[in-house]
């Protein structure tokens, strides 16, 4: 392979770099609004309890827990990104 | 924290003397997940110690196969554990299906049960892997962001790193400790016909 070719390859984007970074681009937009919105009702509503009910503070580690199992999801988008090429 | 996760174990079952016997592997689990997460935070574990372009220290719990092993036999407890509970396979199976299972819509709801059943084995090493690497690389990109002021930029996310990791090890013990107990609970208590609220096919009542 000479130069020229060389020189050809690394400068140049073919179309399937194109469509896989396009790919990935709306599967991270997409893949994020749901667990975000999710887990912002999540906070809310322990809020909105804690507010009602001060002692509904002990809640906090199922709060959590919720929000971890929710999270899978939006790491599965993320993770996604390395395995399309 | 020993006690705290003995009362949790054994308060999930309705029988506490069955419960008692299921402490030692939970316990071992949260521990041996909650070490090997922490211990990819320190500094030297990762890329940046290489031997022949391979990282040298990786945690357990941040390569796929170590979580998969975990999660499948966490599974194999619970569906070993659920089986010698209920007496045979038969009546194992038969406890998916409320009333009979030549009712179409109760085999479906069966089926669906089942199904739920084996992803859960993905579920549990899938989000234990992915927190954990996604956690490496976030901290290997703010490192790098911060050029020479890397060891100040990846401290926030090292602390965020630490919590996640304690989350991630009480989440996946949580998680089968309840899938383990809904299995066992329900193994005496065959639900039948009558068991399940009467929702359609009812007369309505007309209001006067």
């Amino acid at each position: 392979m000479d130069a020229v070719h060389m020189i050809y390859l690394a400068t140049t984007v073919t179309t399937q770099d194109a469509l896989s970074l396009i790919g990935k681009g709306l599967m991270i937009g997409g893949g994020f609004i749901g667990p975000g919105i999710g887990i912002g009702l999540i906070g809310g509503n322990y809020l909105a309890a804690v507010g009602r009910n001060p002692e509904a503070s002990k809640f906090l580690g199922q709060a959590l827990v919720f929000v971890a199992i929710i999270e899978l999801f939006a790491l599965l988008a993320f993770a996604s990104i390395f395995i399309v090429k | 924290m020993g006690p705290i996760l003995t009362n949790l174990v054994v308060n999930a079952f309705d029988d506490k003397k069955k419960g008692r016997k299921y402490v030692p592997y939970f316990v071992t689990l949260f521990f041996f997940i909650l070490v090997n997460n922490w211990l990819g935070l320190i500094p030297g574990v990762g890329e940046a110690i290489q031997v022949n372009g391979l990282p040298l220290l990786r945690p357990f719990t941040g390569d796929l196969d170590g979580t998969l092993a975990m999660g499948v036999i966490t599974m194999a407890v619970v569906y070993i554990s659920s089986i010698r509970e209920s007496g045979s396979i038969r009546n194992y199976l038969r406890h998916f299906f409320v009333g009979s299972p030549a009712n179409p819509l109760y085999l479906v709801i069966g089926l669906l049960e089942m199904f739920t059943d084996m992803t859960r084995v993905f579920s549990l090493s899938l989000r234990l892997f992915l927190n954990v690497a996604i956690g490496e690389i976030v901290i290997a990109v703010f490192s790098y962001l911060g050029h020479v002021l890397a060891p100040a930029t990846a401290v926030p996310f090292t602390l965020l790193e630490f919590f996640v990791g304690a989350l991630q090890a009480y989440i996946f013990c949580i998680l089968s400790i309840m899938y383990l107990a809904i299995a066992v609970n329900h193994a005496h208590h065959n639900l039948t016909e009558e068991d399940v609220p009467v929702t359609i096919g009812t007369e309505l009542e007309t209001i006067e």
